[in-house]
C-alpha cells in the first residue's frame, strides 16, 4: 500500500471541461496543412496525417494523475488509454513515448514501476517504447503519445453517424464513480477488480472486430463520459436514442450515484450539453451517463443491418458488447434518453 | 444548524461530507470554493427535495441546505446548476368535460379546476384528455384559453384519436396533439403522481 501517488482527481475526470477547451481553441490559428485528414477543427481523439495514398500516420497523447494506489496498475491504466486514441481511429500503434511528471524526493521504485505497467500494455498492442520526456514536478503524471499507422480510406472519424445507424459501446460505464467510491474507501474488492479489468483491456481486440464492419462513427468514451462523447459524434447532423434500459453499469454504481459519489467532471460534462439531453429516465441514469471514463469502451455508429453479424462476432471473440441506443433524424434535442420502443 | 468547511476539497468530498452532516444536523451551511461544488450540491439538494438557498461570499460560495423544513424563513433560489434533473412527473388525467355527477355543476366546476391549474407554481407535466373529456380540447371556450395558457407554458396535452373519432371532433382540436391508447398508458405508467378530476 502506497497513499502517496494519489491525488485528489486522477485518471480522465482531470481533464479540463469540452466548453472550456472550445473556448480557446476556436481561437487558436493553425498552420493549414492539406494532408492533415483529421486535425483541430473536428475535436477527434487524435491528428491523422496522410503520407501518400495507402498511409497515414496518427498520433495523440494521454496523460493523468494517478486514480489508483498500485503504480504498475496506474502505468497500465494510463498506457490502455492513450494507446485507445488509436484504436478510435481505426489504426495500429506503432511508437509510444513515456510523458512523465514524477517528484524531486519521491522512490523512484515508483516510477520504475508506472513504466513497467505502461510497457506491459504496449507489449501486448505490439507497439515499441521509443523514448519520452520526464520532468520534475510536485504530484505524478504519467501518460504517453503514441503513434500509429492507418489506411486513410479506413480512418474512422468520430462524427459520420447516418441516420437509422445503432449505437454500440463495449465496455460498461461508471468507472469515474467507482473510483470516487474506491477514494472513499467504499469499493469492494470484486467491483475493483471489475472495473480495473475493463480499464486495462485494450481497445484493440474491439477494433479488430469492428474493422470488419461498415462503421459509420467511431470513438472511445473517455473524461467526457457517453453523452458528451455522442453529442460530439452527432455533430448537430443526426439526433440519437438513447435506451435508458439498455445502459451497462458496473453493478455497484447505483449504490454509488445514492451515495452522491459524483465527481466535478460528471457536473461540467452536464453543463457542457445543458439544453441539449432531453432526460425521461431517473436521476442515476442521467449521472452514469455523465460519469467520466478513464480508459473506457469504443462506442460506435454501426449500420443496423450488421448488428446481428456483429453481435455473434463479438460473442465468438469473448467480447463486450452492448446495444445503448440509436440514430435518428435531427430533432429539437440532441439526445434523448427513453424508453426503448417501436 | 451546522457549518461545514469544505474549501480545496475536491468532489464528491463536499456533498459526501454535507451528507453526512444532514444525518444529525436540519440544515448544513457548506463553504466550498467552487462553482461546480455549489452545482453538485445543489443537485444533491433538489434529488433529496431539500430546500436549497446559495450565494457567493468573496472567492467562496455558500449553500445553505435544509431539510424539507417549510417554514424554513429563507427565499428558495437556484442560482446555479440549472440542471435537468429528473423531478416528479404530474399528469392530469381527464376522461370526462365535468367534473362529478351533476352535468351542470360539474361544467362549473371543471372550467374552475382547469383555470386553477393555471395559478400553480407548478404546472403538471401532461395532460391527458379521453372519452368526453377531448370535448374539452374541441370546443372554443375560456377554458380551451386556459388549456392553451398550459400548453404555451410548457404542458404537453394530448388527446385520445379513438375518442375525437368517437365523437366526430378529429377536425376540431383547438389545443395539444392527437395521440393513441399506447401512448396515453406510457404515459400513466410513467407518471409519479397522477391527478384525475
Amino acid at each position: 500500500m502506497n497513499e502517496k501517488i494519489y491525488c485528489k482527481s486522477g485518471g480522465c475526470s482531470a481533464k479540463l471541461g469540452a466548453k472550456k477547451l472550445s473556448h480557446i481553441l476556436e481561437i487558436i490559428d493553425s498552420y493549414k496543412d492539406s494532408h492533415v485528414l483529421v486535425g483541430f477543427d473536428s475535436r477527434d481523439d487524435a491528428a491523422v496525417y496522410q503520407i501518400d495514398e495507402n498511409h497515414a500516420f496518427i498520433s495523440t497523447l494521454d496523460f493523468f494523475p494517478p486514480m489508483v494506489e498500485d503504480p504498475y496498475l496506474y502505468g497500465q491504466i494510463a498506457a490502455t488509454n492513450a494507446l485507445s486514441d488509436i484504436y478510435a481511429m481505426n489504426g495500429t500503434p506503432k511508437t509510444a513515448l513515456n510523458i512523465v511528471c514524477f517528484p524531486d524526493n519521491e522512490d523512484l521504485n515508483i516510477l520504475g514501476k508506472i513504466i513497467e505497467g505502461g510497457n506491459s500494455k504496449l507489449v501486448e498492442a505490439e507497439c515499441a517504447l521509443a523514448g519520452g520526456h520526464s520532468i520534475r514536478d510536485d504530484s505524478i503524471k504519467y501518460g504517453l503519445s503514441v503513434t500509429g499507422l492507418v489506411n486513410p480510406k479506413d480512418v474512422k472519424k468520430n462524427n459520420g453517424t447516418q441516420c437509422g445507424d445503432v449505437l454500440i459501446l463495449t465496455k460498461p460505464l461508471g468507472v469515474g464513480l467507482t473510483l470516487n467510491a474506491l477514494r472513499m474507501d467504499d469499493c469492494s474488492k470484486e467491483m475493483q477488480e471489475r472495473v480495473f479489468k475493463s480499464m486495462t483491456t485494450l481497445n484493440k481486440y474491439a477494433c479488430d472486430v469492428l474493422k470488419k464492419y461498415d462503421v459509420h462513427a467511431l470513438t472511445d468514451v473517455t473524461g467526457f463520459g457517453l453523452l458528451v462523447h455522442l453529442n460530439e459524434m452527432l455533430d448537430e447532423k443526426n439526433s440519437a436514442v438513447i435506451y435508458k434500459d439498455s445502459i451497462p453499469y458496473f453493478d455497484d454504481c447505483q449504490k454509488y450515484v445514492e451515495e452522491f459519489y459524483l465527481s466535478g467532471a460528471a457536473q461540467t460534462n452536464r453543463n457542457s450539453v445543458e439544453g441539449k439531453i432531453r432526460f425521461d429516465c431517473d436521476f442515476f441514469t442521467e449521472e452514469i451517463l455523465f460519469d467520466p471514463q478513464t480508459s473506457g469502451g469504443l462506442l460506435a455508429s454501426v449500420s443496423k443491418a450488421d448488428l446481428e453479424m456483429l453481435e455473434k462476432d463479438f460473442k465468438e471473440n469473448n467480447l463486450e458488447l452492448y446495444v445503448v441506443g440509436e440514430v435518428i433524424e435531427k430533432n429539437e434535442y440532441n439526445v434523448y434518453v427513453r424508453g426503448r420502443k417501436i | 444548524m451546522k457549518t461545514l468547511d469544505c474549501r480545496g476539497l475536491e468532489c464528491p468530498l463536499p456533498v459526501v461530507k454535507t451528507k453526512e452532516a444532514l444525518k444529525e444536523e436540519n440544515v448544513v451551511s457548506t463553504i466550498v470554493d467552487n462553482e461546480i461544488a455549489v452545482e453538485n450540491l445543489t443537485k444533491f439538494a433538489k434529488v433529496k427535495n431539500y430546500t436549497v438557498n446559495s450565494k457567493k461570499e468573496g472567492k467562496d460560495y455558500i449553500v445553505e441546505i435544509s431539510k424539507g423544513d417549510e417554514e424554513a424563513d429563507f427565499e428558495v433560489e437556484y442560482t446555479y446548476a440549472d440542471c435537468s434533473l429528473a423531478k416528479p412527473k404530474t399528469v392530469v388525467v381527464c376522461a370526462s368535460n365535468v367534473m362529478g355527477s351533476d352535468p351542470d355543476l360539474g361544467a362549473i366546476l371543471m372550467k374552475s379546476f382547469i383555470f386553477s391549474l393555471t395559478k400553480q407554481d407548478v404546472l403538471p407535466d401532461e395532460m391527458i384528455f379521453y372519452n368526453e373529456g377531448v370535448k374539452i380540447t374541441t370546443t372554443k371556450s375560456e377554458t380551451l384559453e386556459d388549456l392553451k395558457y398550459l400548453a404555451d407554458n410548457g404542458v404537453e396535452i394530448v388527446s385520445c384519436g379513438t375518442c375525437l373519432d368517437f365523437f366526430h371532433l378529429k377536425e376540431e382540436l383547438q389545443v395539444g396533439s392527437v395521440t393513441n391508447m399506447y401512448d396515453i398508458v406510457e404515459r400513466m405508467e410513467k407518471a409519479d403522481k397522477i391527478i384525475k378530476p
